[in-house]
């Protein structure tokens, strides 16, 4: 699942330029879009407003631009190669913003796939094509190649590695070789990575010895270089991967398509996803048509990345990224103030600072200057370490403005190239990025180098150095890994993935958290809690009311000043409890701030700079911990626990069950309820006269008594209380009224049931009745009665269907009322079991009368079965069918038992209670002396049963 | 009217998003962003903390209490994509952790205690999640529904087990239709029904204008009438009403000044409690003539609450 985002910011279209190639300077400002008639530099400019400023360069070659590509170093921003058939043109932009061409290189004897010009000199550009040469160039001697490195497939792609000078990965086909150029007969490593073309290569811009590969084979590899039979990764796509390349923030990747292949629609073809921990989880949309290129813009602030595309489409477009993506990639974001700042200088002034290209004396001039302070700076920076415990320098280069730092803590071993950029301002950061032999897995370098850049940005805010710092960081970040062990690495594997997974959530996708809520619980108990009165929520420019998603806590600057910890679970190093002991205690980094500073965060600002950091746990403890109430809301609902207590149930004699249940509700001073009871009672009274007047034969009787009002003054009473959500007195007076509802249910199933009901009768009238079918519907008498005479009786109840029809007509109820009244006493039921009434609950459930349970047999519990002592054979009873003898033999006396028996569940032996009684008293093995621990096992056997 | 039983403080490092009382009202238990879960005994007006349940790693968004017919089982689901199901056996221990989800684990719900051990749980990737106990193995065996709702599912709810159908034995109403009510980030309600081994959905509802919050099932008595509550970014409250189970009839209760966030059906399903990001609570009971009308005003108009009661109700 994934979002779709169009989060571009700008779009330009050039249908006239038919540019197939597209490439950003060095400064980010400038795009070069190079196409078979003419070249064009593009100004992409963020605050001029879009105007096109766009400088146009004729071209004549009768082949399309290949590759296109500016040199991305300070001193060689002005130079951009083309590559078009066999020959890679290098054009210089001067200031006067002419184009001149100033080598070609001419070497390639089939066509050029690739450029690529080197990270650190400028005058260093490797060109491969199908040829199956890749060559490096000097451009100050373009005559021929300095270096050629031959495989046997042609290549398609060629890159430098981002840290690590002098390694170059050229793809071929399915493969990808890695050249150390210093040693070019041979590559260093050879990669069979896919089974089809490999489209894309691109290089891990925070660790050496990490690539990945995307092919036509819709899948994504991930290698590390040193170990590389395995990819450490594999992501599957449905279609061909034209591109695949690195987030410079934490550890996403975007991709994109070939084509339409495999797309199901022809709009996704120019949708570029970003995928985050091998998870699709957004969507670039906007592009009509394939993205034939993506790069980075270079220089942009590390709160503000942008992407830029050309797609066949002929639209230029920059895309920014969402913050909420930047902190799902685990990447720090700088803290609140920073923040501010680079809102208001934006990128294009940060960019600007890099030198305006058009003058580059001027530009010259001032980086000189700033060269020399920086220099200094340098200095004392990698002064400030030299003395360091626990971290080896291995090497200091002043030219190139990098050092390497050796550690090894706990078994890790981190190494770390720092790179202090040429100067841009003077809050840029040093670059950090992993080097070959660090062995701790890649989630986790990610977070130590965003720890890292953090501390670097908060110091660099500070106007201080930053190395020694960022180093420090380091060493504690190496500290807080989990030791590695043999036996657990599995688990931690695991732990540590869980971990990351959760980290990266869509924090788009999730509610924002609540923090306040009420729920009903038990019978009337209302359980609330909130925020403390003196909340407030940060207000959001952009919002107004509350947020939706948990990504708002993200657009909230100020959650994430010097923590960053943000709302994501920071178990970053919390040791999961099934973790070996041992486990160094790692620092709660606390979760979600953020939920708590979105409404405190007056508070947690002072706090946090009192504390200098946000990690103090109980951030909240000023606010005082949250805080539940439970309400009672007794008034609420006509519930009433002392009358459920007092309340007699007792179904067998309706009269006295409402008159004394009157009495007690009017002792409770519900004198409304004691009426209703009284009524109750009247109308039980005179039902009951009924059958006793019928029996009497005493016709005389029959006016008030086979009154209609009874019945439906009854269930009017019923249902009224129902309404009412009077559950209580509902259920209860269908208690009290529940002979009639066996009567009405059974008679009206069928005839047969009736005559069933004989043995199985509960009304309290059998006895008094001589026939066993009226016993049954003793409440149906009196209308047959009233219809008919007494000897018709019989007749009538040969003919079911008309019983049925006479009697819905009358006071028994029908199969819905019944079924309702149950359905009340079952929810009356509850109540009482939450009341923890068990007895009346008992009581009231015993009158929920199952329809089918005459029928079906009763829940299969288990049963014992005494196998004869004598013949051998299955008893039932107690005597044996076969033999005749009393089937069970007291393993004690070896007599017959004729009472009650006691049994070993496991072995099976039986006894006379009192013997078996006496004899585990003292034993625990079995009396017949089969070995059986008896009183171990046969209670083992019982612990699996379950009791319906 | 309403009077303060008992005000617990839960101790919790950081705000708490949900809190119940298991079925008799004697335990609490609370969950919160610090990543933990806190039971306590409630007895008169003391609290004690009888567990404090650390297994999660991030924030923990719900807690449900099952029946206590299958003992002392409490479940939590939380951003780290876990749902764990805890049990009471001498001392708070996991009973089981399912990790089939790949967001934020948004809501979890025990099925009526007549159809089993079940447990519905959804989840910010989608998809819903249904995990039975079976009886004779004790395993879990987990069926899921897949997109369910697209960007994700916020709340779940069960269909109370009393049912209006004739043919069901009103003792067990084992064999009741299972069905589940669910609400997500495409403002739409969908009802699901077990049908087979598979879940299907049944209905689904649209009126809301934004996300679904919270759905809830109103508990049935037995009558006819269905009822569900469901509540939405757009800071409505709608009840939805049917006689059948399929055609459902809205009625809008009330549009709140902010957001709401949760609901909650008393026992008797006739007041609904509702509250939501402007931190109120209020309670709303049906008249007899249909009209939903705001019953808290008079809990409080009868000043018997404390000031605390005031700011909430």
């Amino acid at each position: 699942m994934s979002v779709h985002w169009s989060s571009e910011i700008m779009k330009w279209e050039y249908r006239e330029l038919q540019a197939t190639a597209m490439s950003v300077d060095y400064s980010g400002n400038n795009v070069l879009l190079a196409g078979r008639r003419s070249l064009a530099i593009k100004q992409i400019n963020l605050e001029e407003d879009a105007g096109d400023i766009v400088k146009k360069y004729p071209r004549h070659s009768k082949y399309d631009a290949a590759g296109a590509e500016w040199c991305q170093t300070y001193h060689g921003q002005k130079l951009c190669a083309i590559a078009s058939n066999q020959r890679v043109d290098v054009y210089e932009w001067r200031g006067s913003n002419e184009l001149t061409c100033i080598s070609s290189l001419r070497g390639h004897t089939r066509v050029v796939s690739d450029t690529h010009f080197h990270r650190q000199d400028h005058n260093l550009i490797a060109t491969c094509s199908i040829d199956t040469f890749t060559h490096l160039w000097d451009l100050r001697d373009a005559r021929k190649p300095v270096l050629s490195l031959c495989a046997v497939a042609g290549a398609s792609q060629v890159q430098w590695n981002k840290v690590a000078a002098h390694i170059v990965a050229t793809a071929h086909d399915g493969d990808i070789k890695i050249w150390d150029y210093r040693k070019h007969t041979a590559p260093i490593q050879y990669i069979s990575a896919h089974l089809c073309k490999i489209h894309g290569v691109d290089w891990s811009p925070h660790h050496e010895y990490q690539l990945v590969t995307s092919s036509h084979d819709g899948s994504i590899k991930f290698f590390d270089i040193n170990n590389a039979r395995r990819p450490e990764n594999v992501i599957m796509t449905n279609f061909p991967v034209w591109r695949a390349i690195y987030t410079p923030f934490g550890s996403g990747l975007l991709t994109i398509g070939v084509g339409w292949g495999g797309l199901p629609r022809v709009e996704q073809a120019g949708v570029i996803g970003i995928w985050v921990n091998g998870a699709l989880t957004h969507r670039l949309v906007g592009h009509t048509d394939t993205v034939q290129t993506m790069v980075w813009r270079p220089n942009t602030s590390p709160s503000n990345y942008q992407l830029v595309t050309w797609g066949r489409d002929q639209t230029l477009r920059v895309w920014s990224m969402h913050p909420s993506l930047l902190k799902m990639c685990n990447h720090y974001l700088p803290d609140d103030t920073e923040y501010d700042e680079d809102n208001n200088s934006d990128t294009v002034s940060y960019a600007s600072t890099v030198g305006s290209i058009n003058d580059v004396s001027v530009a010259d001039k001032e980086t000189n200057k700033e060269s020399h302070k920086a220099t200094a700076s340098i200095d004392e920076e990698f002064e400030s370490i030299r003395e360091m415990a626990n971290i080896e320098v291995t090497d200091i280069n002043i030219d190139t403005r990098t050092c390497q730092i050796h550690s090894e803590r706990n078994g890790y071993t981190a190494n770390l190239q720092v790179m202090f950029p040429r100067n841009v301002t003077e809050k840029t950061i040093p670059k950090f990025s992993w080097l070959s032999g660090t062995n701790v897995d890649s989630t986790t370098t990610i977070k130590i180098l965003q720890a890292i850049n953090r501390t670097a940005f908060r110091k660099k805010k500070e106007g201080r150095r930053c190395l020694l710092h960022c180093l420090k960081t380091l060493a504690t970040s190496v500290d807080e890994i989990p030791v590695k062990s043999s036996d657990d690495s599995d688990s931690m594997k695991s732990s540590q993935r869980s971990q990351s997974e959760s980290e990266n959530a869509g924090d788009s996708c999730i509610p924002f958290p609540r923090t306040c809520g009420a729920k009903w619980c038990g019978v009337d108990t209302l359980v609330v809690f909130n925020r403390p009165a003196n909340a407030r929520r940060l207000s959001l420019k952009h919002e107004a009311g509350t947020p939706r998603s948990m990504s708002s806590l993200s657009l909230a600057p100020a959650l994430f000043g010097t923590g960053y910890s943000s709302v994501s679970p920071h178990a970053t190093t919390t040791p999961s409890p099934t973790n070996a002991p041992g486990f160094p205690q790692l620092h709660h980094r606390h979760p979600s701030n953020s939920i708590t500073t979105f409404y405190f965060q007056d508070r947690w600002k002072a706090q946090g700079r009192r504390a200098g950091s946000m990690r103090s746990r109980g951030s909240i403890s000023g606010i005082g911990s949250p805080r539940v109430v439970l309400y009672s809301a007794t008034s609420l609902f006509p519930l009433n626990r002392t009358l459920a207590e007092k309340y007699v149930i007792n179904a067998e004699n309706p009269v006295d069950m409402c008159e004394k249940n009157a009495k007690i509700s009017l002792e409770e001073g519900e004198s409304e309820l004691a009426h209703a009871w009284g009524l109750a009672a009247l109308t039980a009274r005179s039902l009951r006269a009924r059958v006793n007047d019928h029996l009497a034969s005493s016709e005389e009787s029959m006016g008030w008594v086979g009154h209609p009002l009874c019945c439906s003054l009854l269930q009017s009473l019923i249902s009224n209380y129902a309404k009412s959500s009077d559950l209580q007195m509902a259920a209860m007076l269908a208690c009290a009224f529940s002979v009639f509802n066996d009567t009405g249910n059974s008679s009206s199933q069928s005839t047969i049931s009736t005559s069933s009901c004989g043995n199985n009768n509960t009304s309290p009238y059998s006895t008094v009745n001589q026939y066993s079918e009226i016993s049954a519907d003793g409440w149906t008498l009196p209308i047959v009665l009233r219809s008919n005479s007494c000897s018709e009786a019989e007749n009538f109840y040969t003919d079911s269907s008309v019983s049925k029809s006479e009697k819905t007509s009358s006071c028994v109820l029908d199969e819905v009322t019944v079924h309702l009244y149950h359905c009340f006493k079952r929810a009356y039921a509850d109540i009482l079991h939450r009341w923890q009434l068990l007895y009346k609950k008992t009581e009231v459930m015993k009158l929920v009368r199952c329809k089918h349970e005459a029928v079906s047999s009763r829940a299969p519990g288990p049963s014992l079965a005494a196998e004869c002592g004598w013949c051998g054979r299955l008893a039932k009873g107690t005597a044996c069918n076969s033999c005749g003898r009393v089937a069970l033999r007291c393993a004690v006396c070896t007599l017959g038992v004729r009472g009650l028996a006691c049994a070993c569940a496991y072995c099976g032996h039986a006894g006379h209670a009192h013997h078996m009684m006496k004899w585990f008293s003292q034993r625990d093995t079995c009396p017949t002396g089969c070995g059986c621990k008896c009183l171990l096992e046969g209670s083992n056997v019982w612990k699996g049963v379950k009791y319906v | 009217m309403i009077t303060v039983l008992n005000t617990i403080d839960t101790g919790h490092e950081d705000m708490i998003h949900d809190a119940e009382l298991d079925y008799y009202g004697l335990r609490l238990a609370t969950c919160s962003s610090d990543n933990s879960v806190k039971i306590y005994d409630i007895k008169s007006g003391t609290q004690t903390l009888a567990a404090d349940l650390k297994g999660h790693f991030g924030p923990v968004w719900q807690v449900a209490w099952a029946h206590p017919k299958y003992g002392n089982l409490l479940a939590s689901c939380s951003y780290d994509r876990k749902v764990i199901i805890w049990k009471e056996s001498g001392e708070w221990t996991k009973l089981y952790e399912y990790t089939g989800h790949e967001s934020s684990v948004n809501s979890v719900a025990w099925a009526p205690a007549e159809y089993g051990l079940i447990l519905a749980c959804c989840s910010s990737d989608g998809s819903i999640s249904i995990i039975t106990n079976v009886l004779d193995s004790g395993n879990w065996d987990v069926k899921k529904i897949t997109g369910a709702h697209a960007i994700g599912v916020n709340s779940i709810s069960w269909c109370p087990a009393i049912s209006a159908d004739l043919n069901l034995d009103p003792l067990t109403n084992k064999d009741a239709p299972k069905r589940i009510v669910s609400g997500g980030c495409d403002n739409l309600i969908k009802i699901w029904r077990e049908q087979g081994d598979q879940w299907v959905e049944e209905n689904r509802l649209e009126m809301h204008m934004d996300w679904v919050r919270d759905v809830a099932w109103a508990p049935s008595l037995g009558l006819q009438r269905s009822m569900i509550a469901s509540c939405s970014q757009d800071k409505r409250v709608v009840i939805w009403t049917s006689d059948d189970n399929v055609s459902w009839t809205p009625t809008i209760l009330n549009t709140f000044d902010d957001v709401v966030w949760s609901l909650s059906w008393s026992l008797t399903g006739n007041i609904l409690a509702v509250s939501g990001g402007d931190n109120k609570v209020s309670l709303w009971k049906e008249s007899p003539d249909g009209q939903w009308l705001c019953i808290s005003e008079v809990a409080k108009g009868l000043g018997q609450t404390p000031n605390e009661e005031r700011s909430t109700l």
